[in-house]
């Protein structure tokens, strides 16, 4: 650069600098949020007990599941609780969840708008202090079974199918111990049934709590989690008859430790085994590569997802493994914590690439924490936004940083074609609302092809965010039920191509998000297309499913073909 | 920036001493005065030429001319000092604070040159007995502030500087030290507070346009993190040709905005005044990188890499780079330096 061209590249910088006139550009007709929270007449509130003490585990719940328990079609909500603690906790008591309050709760879906309480019958009230749920039909029996982590021993409930859950962990194997974040049910073997992977976050117990932050009246904060000592994340093998295997250390993921917080899988290298990403907090990512013979191995830095792109660990917490820019390669998307950056890794057949700054999604980012998030197509065009619950982990941030919010209001994306825009501040009030969300699920509550959001708030009321639609746009919600592969389909994965010849591609899957579970349902979103050309499923079995012209604007249960009429 | 500073300061803490009136303490030593003089003052010319080898040697027959003229002791351990001969600038201040161990300057002296040798906790002794003497010294202050900075003793640097702000309200290293911290400490409002006040002492302050520019751009305005680093950039490219911080930072803004090609410019002019910065190499070759100019990313990578064998982020780049480029066998081997690194330094941290 010569003294005239760097001149020039001053005074152009300086003009940028200026405060750009507003532009008068019409904006698209998008759909907001709104508050059914209230109508709904779900009143569930995430109660973290907070003390004095400063317990990390306080500020880290909860989760929220999007769920059919019941079979009817309707998407119900199953929301996991803290318990109570004193404070100080005396020696050797353990939380406590005797008390109402501090119940999970799970809500069944009227179909009419409103929710009714069915904990107590449903049996699912929980122990322990709460953190996340998974969900998935673990036995193949076609019902949803819950899977629900803890500081403490995990739970996992079998759906009876009559309303009820039954505690099966203790015959299952799965208890695991410790303290447990986000969990997700899939068939990394493909051998027809889902097995269980459960993040830890950290060894640490109430004995070993630490003073973290200046020791002034109110500054005393949560500590960083490098104050203690990394934790093995679980896997349970599926054995097919009701029980699971620890296979945690001899399948490698356990033998890698970290400070898990986040989970989700996919495919990245289109080599037809699930691989397992982990967001850790404040050490890099974890990315196992299913070797395919029940082993996996730790690929992240070599694949380039362990760091951001200076080579910097940031504080993972949610996460989505899903294609955003519609190549047909599943990107990555995981929340940090404010003066971070959220970060996006484009998958460049099967390497990826960092690119949180040239898809605007750093700046944007840069002063929000950022918990439970999912790629959704929220307004039906065919690109995958971005949806975020945010929050700051210290409820006493802003004294030490006053620009800094502990309760953050939600933030939402739209995707142009693979650049971020920020259209929170036009996607309805209830958006705006500084809340201390954590966990949040995704989903069509209501069966109108547009994806609503529930998120779970630390210490307030949940919130139920209805998706208004009604842009015209068309999609198709794909419903798998698997035969040789597991009777959810979890691991399938789906290619769409609209009537216009515009791709997309999908997977099978609840997991993602934080400590959450999200519609199994595959959602997409077709624009003004009418008709799908071409719907390609390729089972976790190894099958694969074509079907042709397909109706827009319905949900279609697509059941896995047999072997023979598949090849044919 | 955040490790260079305290050192820029310390240096410009023992050019203010040099410029000091010293006493001259009653020793009775026989002595050949006039050529003790002439070497002090031809030591002294060296020293202003920057020909520092030849200032010791100068300074070092002074002394032995006149063994009692032990002030030059001090001009001595502070050209041995600019000589990067830290050992003898050691020597020759604790000379002086063994003749004279109540003198502020001596003791000063001493500090500094642990400091620069990076022996921390005696520079800190030092600085500590100098405020004995007296505590509202204000280069024993800074000093003292710096080192514990240094230490990661934040709190206690914080404390420092908060009573430096309190005898000498008017010197900006007080706001400008606290500002720092708290950036290191990510209370953005607080750093910019404190650099917002440095320009009030001094309008012209290039470090304080410079660290408002890195508090906006934490904050998430770019537009006005821009406007600061320009703004330190038109102060220093006349008057201070081997500032190149606000280059750099500018250059890293724009990375993170996309905008590669801009970037490289101002890396390049980072990396012009400052040959020896590996993060101006590293900022470059990151522009390169996502300019397609993979080759020489490399380059630059590789010099930045040498520059400073512990800085990380050369090696991880030049890993994901070698890897685009298909060269498994070199991403392999520079990330696992990368690894290595980090590791060690996530260890020294705990």
């Amino acid at each position: 650069m010569n003294r005239r061209t760097f001149a020039l590249t001053m005074l152009a910088l300086e003009r940028a600098a200026r405060p750009a006139r507003a532009q008068a550009v019409a904006p698209p007709h998008l759909p907001v949020f709104r508050d059914a929270t209230v109508e709904s007449r779900i009143a569930f509130q995430c109660n973290g007990s907070p003390t004095s003490q400063k317990y990390l585990i306080e500020t880290m719940p909860g989760g929220v599941a999007m769920f059919d328990y019941d079979g009817d079609g309707l998407l119900d909500l199953y929301f996991v609780n803290g318990a109570k603690l004193d404070d100080p906790m005396p020696p050797g008591k353990a939380p406590d969840k005797s008390d109402p309050r501090f119940w999970n709760r799970l809500y069944h879906n009227n179909g009419n708008g409103t929710f009714t309480d069915v904990t107590e019958k449903a049996g699912v009230r929980g122990h322990g202090y709460g953190m996340g749920v998974a969900v998935g039909d673990y036995d193949n029996d076609g019902r949803a079974d819950l899977y629900v982590t803890n500081f403490g021993k995990n739970i996992l409930y079998h759906n009876n199918g009559d309303g009820t859950f039954t505690d099966v962990t203790e015959k299952a194997g799965v208890a695991g111990g410790g303290w447990s974040s986000s969990a997700c049910f899939v068939d990394y073997d493909c051998d027809g049934h889902l097995d269980l992977i459960v993040t830890r976050y950290m060894e640490w117990d109430f004995a070993k709590n630490l003073w973290c932050g200046p020791r002034e009246p109110g500054y005393r904060g949560y500590c960083h989690p490098e104050s203690f000592k990394k934790a093995t994340h679980f896997v349970y093998h599926n054995n097919g008859d009701g029980t699971f295997t620890d296979v945690s250390r001899e399948c490698g993921i356990g033998a890698a430790p970290g400070y898990g917080l986040g989970i989700a899988f996919n495919d990245y290298d289109q080599d037809g085994w699930p691989d397992i990403l982990i967001a850790n907090d404040n050490v890099p990512s974890q990315c196992f590569h299913n070797l395919g013979n029940g082993k996996f191995e730790e690929v992240a830095l070599r694949k380039g997802l362990a760091y951001d792109e200076d080579g910097r660990t940031f504080s993972g917490m949610g996460i989505d493994f899903n294609d955003y820019d519609n190549d047909g390669w599943s990107d990555v998307v995981i929340g940090a914590l404010a003066n971070e950056k959220y970060a996006l890794f484009g998958n460049r057949k099967g390497r990826f690439e960092y690119v949180s700054g040239q898809s605007g999604l750093a700046r944007i980012s840069s002063m929000h924490s950022g918990w439970g998030l999912k790629l959704i197509d929220y307004d039906n065009d065919g690109w995958k936004d971005l949806f975020v619950a945010q929050g700051h982990v210290m409820d006493n941030i802003s004294l030490s940083s006053p620009s800094l919010k502990y309760l953050e209001p939600m933030l939402l994306l739209r995707n142009r074609r693979g650049a971020f825009e920020d259209v929170s501040a036009r996607s309805g009030d209830a958006l705006g609302v500084p809340r201390a969300s954590r966990g949040a699920a995704f989903g069509d509550l209501d069966n109108d092809g547009f994806p609503d959001v529930v998120v779970s708030c630390l210490n307030g009321p949940a919130v139920i965010l209805r998706n208004s639609g009604g842009n015209g746009n068309h999609w198709l919600l794909v419903n798998t039920v698997g035969t040789t592969s597991n009777r959810d389909g979890i691991g399938a994965r789906i290619r769409v191509v609209g009537e216009s010849g515009f791709e997309q591609h999908g997977i099978v899957t609840t997991a993602g998000s934080y400590q959450s579970a999200n519609d199994k349902r595959v959602h997409f979103g077709l624009g003004q297309d009418q008709r799908v050309k071409i719907l390609e499923i390729v089972w976790p079995s190894g099958i694969r499913q074509r079907l042709e012209n397909v109706a827009s604007d319905q949900i279609l249960t697509v059941k896995e073909p047999p072997r023979e009429k598949a090849r044919a | 920036m955040v490790l260079k500073q305290p050192v820029f300061v310390a240096v410009a803490i023992l050019l203010a001493l040099s410029g000091q009136a010293l006493a001259q303490p009653a020793v009775a030593a026989p002595c050949n005065l006039i050529q003790s003089s002439e070497r002090r003052q031809a030591g002294l010319e060296a020293l202003r030429g920057g020909r520092y080898a030849a200032a010791a040697t100068a300074l070092q027959e002074s002394l032995d001319a006149c063994p009692g003229q032990h002030t030059v002791l001090l001009d001595l351990s502070r050209a041995h000092l600019l000589a990067r001969d830290f050992p003898r600038a050691i020597g020759a201040a604790e000379r002086f604070v063994e003749l004279e161990p109540g003198a502020v300057d001596g003791r000063l002296a001493l500090a500094n040159a642990y400091l620069m040798a990076q022996r921390l906790q005696d520079a800190l002794r030092e600085a500590g007995a100098a405020l004995k003497t007296d505590p509202a010294q204000a280069s024993a202050l800074k000093l003292k502030g710096n080192v514990e900075y240094l230490l990661g003793q934040l709190d206690n640097a914080l404390s420092t500087f908060v009573t430096l702000l309190e005898h000498h309200p008017n010197d900006e290293e007080g706001p400008y030290m606290l500002g720092r911290i708290y950036f290191q400490e990510s209370r953005i409002d607080h750093a910019k507070g404190q650099f917002e006040r440095v320009l009030k002492i001094n309008p012209k302050s290039y470090k304080a346009y410079d660290n408002l520019g890195l508090c906006y751009q934490a904050l998430g305005d770019t537009e006005m993190a821009t406007r600061h680093f320009l703004t330190a950039i038109k102060l220093v490219d006349k008057d201070h040709p081997d500032y190149d911080w606000p280059y750099a930072n500018l250059a890293s803004l724009l990375l993170d905005q996309g905008d590669a090609e801009k970037a490289y410019g101002f890396a390049s002019r980072a990396a012009n005044r400052n040959p020896n910065s590996a993060r101006n190499f590293y900022l470059g070759g990151k522009a390169l990188g996502k300019l397609g100019k993979n080759d020489l990313c490399i380059n630059w990578l590789e010099r930045s890499a040498a520059l400073d064998p512990n800085y990380p982020e050369p090696l991880y780049l030049m890993g994901r780079v070698y890897s685009q480029l298909g060269n498994e066998e070199k991403a392999k081997a520079a990330l696992e330096k990368f690894r290595v690194l980090k590791e060690t330094t996530s260890r020294q941290r705990k």
